[in-house]
């Protein structure tokens, strides 16, 4: 078997895989079920390690890094979204709803990167640079990051939404707890207290302390909702805002100094290939598009009147831009990229 | 805020309140302001200088930025504009004006990143001024107070007496690096670490100005353009030798040196499909006479030399072309015709233009390394410019040069060169059709046109395109990247903290003391919980707590 037919069997069976891994997410996220849970997370492990054996094929067979395509880029672009998933799933449990969609996700995009598939072949000579690869392998991850840290915010906006509607018509108020609340439960409207204005690049909000919150008591005769309920609805049954909110923080301020590097080395390159560090093709406008939204999104964080929701829709757009520069602008606007669609 | 109203600890108050009594030492429980509140409280230009000011300008040379992905840029992509302006004459028109085909120099664009960095500066002049303040300052003395009611909390009593207590605790925090501040009369103190978040920002903030700087540069001192060498042939570096010279503003006379370049060979080795596998230029410089580099250019490999560097563009063959007047004798062309691939039939085109006889001779060129006779069905099979009657083509593979040979149509007419026009285009609106045709072969004999004259392939070699420029810039370019970087890091990952420190005798009298602590971070709550309990425990192994006394808690607790 060829090294090319061993890479397609494999993805082929990754990708299977994956979709076993967002149904059995999904199902978590139904039942609550332990078992659910784990079915989730070894689905994603077989996939990931057929995966790998794909990618692994791919750079053996033809001697060079898995990303000579459009097809080859997405499905390691996946590959690392399955990574992030993984790792976040073993350390926080809570978030099993949450890759339900981020699995999903990638069979979309695997599915949308075979459909752009040709056969590889070898790289041009001005292909073949360590900077090069040094600068792919970054916007590889920061990629895979912020498309992650965009479902993340997509899922926040639900919740955050259902937040205010639901808690708002249960408590009065506008809190952002989990939704099992007992009797005599403390909530902690979060979003308010941490709405202050902090330093600039401050991940966190920067506000001062969240310490002076108001604790709202929870009236002895207000219903604690059962689980399941038709009134929780995909928020209800989301991770709270404030969890994804820290979520996609981390991932986004994980992926902007590596997307940050990524054209820094790329600019590198440029310089040593074409004598142009910079000379806005499409791909290099887009990703400066890219950066600066994700740049606008750290400063939104921590500013009055963007923070929460405004700062969400610009992680958002940003995971947009990102789908954007890897299908739209290789496949339709030609450039010095344009070896790089194939 | 009304929140936080009623409650003993006001972190953020008025900055007026704040200004009004600046001499008056801070309670125990003061929170200092966070950096762009500092900003905030110079006053004026407020909503300039805002987050939200910079944020909208962002936004909107984001939104400015998208539109080059959607219309085709004159700098990027000339062939997608003329294709437009020829699609759309009336809608293109709107975009020229709008300077939608240039957006990147466009008047509008510059106000924008103009705006932005104004913006920019006058956020960071005041934050840098209160950073480089802080910083050089040592942290306050408190003034006598409670403690403040932050998160993380911890007490404990030990057998010390006070002042060797804050012996042990003190230097051990400043180990720890730690910026320590002097404790007031009731034994009181402040601690402060993560400055270098605020610094990392100012850093990320200002490699903007000095990437600025440095574009300026390039842009007023720096040219560049294109060097096409041959085989064997030297290339003096002269502004009149520069292709596609874009000189700079300033200094145009002493910018060149005026070195020489040879290319002494060029090896190509080639897939079986065609394409380049590897190419490498063996390039000589030699300034006043003297070799002073021999190098091999490759494709990520530039020359360098003083500045000016060489970078391997393109490459392909080159035909010495001679072409003779037998009325007077004279060689009224001799020179290296630059053969570009891209032509119909895999073939690489070239151009000769012969002003000095009347009416002027034109040249149009078709190389074929390896010329394939065709069957008339095949040419036609084409349907390109050359028509079914020229039964030659390249054949498919490596143009590597086993059977060359030119292909020619002749002009007669007006050049058209009392416009400017590039060197491999012939202008043949005033030239009519073509009046004769011809081939000619390396070494090859002459082949006599019907007007007379005679045409002449002396020889094949390789031509290499290097794109020359220099850039003073650069350098500066390279820094603003590496500060960006380093500022970046700090700036997303530290986190400013602060820690308070009361060490007091034990108020239930005996020779004990109590020491009480308070730890806030600004950022990266949830890491400093760690950091603080690990603080707290190698605190209390430093002034370990008085096993007998029961009686005063050992309290740490934390909560959000």
């Amino acid at each position: 078997m060829s090294a090319t037919t061993l890479s397609k069997v494999m993805l082929l069976v990754a990708w299977f895989a994956y979709a076993g891994a967002a149904t059995a997410a999904l199902m978590t996220a139904l039942t609550k079920g332990e078992r659910w849970l784990r079915a989730t997370f070894w689905c994603a492990v077989a996939g990931l390690t057929c995966h790998t054996i794909g990618l692994v094929a791919i750079t053996v067979g033809h001697g060079r890094a898995p990303w000579g395509t459009l097809y080859e880029w997405v499905v390691s672009v996946s590959a690392v979204i399955v990574l992030i998933a993984l790792v976040l799933i073993v350390r926080r449990a809570e978030f099993a709803a949450l890759t339900a969609i981020v699995y999903g996700v990638v069979v979309v995009l695997m599915l949308a990167g075979a459909s752009q598939y040709r056969e590889p072949g070898a790289l041009q000579p001005a292909l073949q640079s360590n900077w090069l690869t040094f600068h792919v392998a970054l916007a590889l991850t920061g990629s895979a990051l912020l498309l992650f840290g965009g479902v993340v915010s997509a899922l926040y906006l639900v919740r955050v939404r259902w937040e205010n509607r639901y808690l708002t018509s249960v408590l009065g108020t506008t809190g952002t707890e989990p939704p099992d609340l007992a009797a005599g439960d403390e909530v902690v409207p979060l979003r308010e207290t941490d709405d202050r204005e902090g330093d600039a690049l401050a991940g966190s909000g920067g506000g001062a302390v969240a310490l002076a919150a108001p604790r709202v008591e929870v009236e002895a005769d207000t219903e604690p909702v059962p689980v399941g309920t038709t009134r929780r609805g995909l928020g209800g049954r989301l991770p709270t805002s404030f969890a994804l909110d820290d979520l996609a923080r981390k991932s986004f301020t994980l992926a902007f100094p590596i997307y940050t590097l990524a054209i820094l080395a790329g600019a590198v390159w440029g310089e040593q290939a074409w004598g142009r560090y910079w000379r806005w093709d499409p791909k290099e406008t887009t990703s400066f598009i890219i950066w600066g939204l994700f740049a606008a999104y750290l400063h939104a964080r921590a500013t009055r009147g963007w923070k929460g929701t405004g700062a969400a829709w610009l992680g958002v757009i940003g995971a947009v831009a990102v789908v954007f520069n890897s299908f739209f602008v290789n496949l339709v606007i030609a450039g010095l990229h344009s070896y790089a669609g194939g | 805020m009304t929140d936080n109203s009623g409650k003993t600890l006001t972190p953020d108050k008025p900055p007026e309140k704040a200004e009004a009594r600046p001499s008056e030492p801070d309670g125990f429980s003061h929170l200092p302001p966070t950096p762009m509140r500092a900003m905030q409280r110079l006053g004026g230009w407020r909503a300039l200088r805002s987050m939200r000011t910079a944020i909208w300008l962002l936004l909107a040379l984001v939104a400015a930025t998208l539109l080059p992905t959607l219309v085709p840029q004159e700098l990027a992509n000339p062939q997608g504009v003329r294709d437009w302006k020829e699609k759309w004459p009336a809608f293109s028109d709107i975009l020229e004006r709008l300077h939608l085909f240039d957006v990147f120099s466009a008047p509008w664009f510059v106000a924008i990143y103009a705006a932005l960095l104004v913006v920019l500066v006058l956020c960071l002049v005041p934050r840098t001024r209160a950073f480089v303040r802080q910083v050089r300052r040592a942290v306050r003395r408190p003034g006598e107070g409670a403690l403040p009611d932050v998160a993380l909390q911890a007490e404990w009593v030990t057998a010390l007496p006070a002042e060797e207590a804050a012996r042990r605790v003190v230097p051990y925090l400043r180990r720890r690096r730690w910026r320590v501040g002097k404790a007031n009369a009731a034994g009181q103190c402040v601690a402060e670490k993560g400055a270098a978040r605020e610094g990392g920002s100012l850093l990320f903030h200002w490699s903007f100005l000095v990437l600025m700087a440095g574009l300026f540069v390039s842009a007023m001192f720096g040219w560049s353009g294109y060097a096409v060498l041959v085989e064997g042939r030297e290339w003096v570096e002269t502004p009149m030798s520069i292709i596609q010279y874009d000189p700079p503003v300033f200094f145009e006379d002493s910018a060149h040196r005026e070195f020489t370049l040879t290319l002494d060979t060029f090896d190509v080795r080639y897939r079986d499909d065609g394409s380049a596998a590897d190419f490498v230029a063996s390039v000589r410089v030699a300034d006043e006479g003297e070799t002073v580099i021999a190098k091999e250019v490759r494709v990520n490999d530039p020359l360098d030399y003083r500045g000016v560097k060489a970078y391997l563009h393109s490459f392909g063959w080159a035909a010495r072309i001679v072409v003779t007047d037998p009325v007077s004798g004279d060689e009224v062309f001799d020179d290296w015709v630059i053969l570009e691939p891209g032509g119909p039939r895999n073939m690489h085109t070239g151009v000769v233009k012969i002003p000095s006889i009347r009416p002027q001779a034109g040249l149009e060129l078709f190389f074929a390394p390896t010329g394939v006779v065709l069957t008339q069905e095949q040419a036609a099979a084409f349907d390109d410019e050359l028509g079914p009657n020229v039964l030659l083509a390249q054949r498919p593979g490596p143009p590597t040069p086993d059977a060359p040979v030119v292909y020619f149509r002749e002009y007669r007419g007006n050049l058209g060169l009392d416009r400017p026009q590039p060197i491999g285009v012939l202008d043949k609106s005033r030239l009519g059709d073509p009046v004769d045709i011809g081939a000619v072969t390396p070494g090859g004999n002459a082949f006599e046109l019907e007007d007379g004259l005679e045409v002449s392939f002396r020889e094949l070699r390789q031509y290499s395109r290097l794109q020359v420029k220099r850039d003073p810039g650069l350098g500066l370019v390279a820094a603003a990247g590496v500060l960006l970087l380093v500022g970046l890091v700090p700036s997303l990952y530290l986190a400013r903290r602060r820690l308070w420190i009361w060490i007091r005798p034990d108020p239930d009298g005996q020779e004990r003391t109590v020491i009480t602590l308070g730890g806030l971070a600004y950022q990266r709550k949830e890491a400093f919980n760690g950091e603080f309990e690990d603080l707290r425990r190698r605190l209390e192994a430093l002034a370990p707590t008085d096993a007998d006394s029961g009686a005063t808690p050992n309290e740490s607790r934390e909560s959000t």
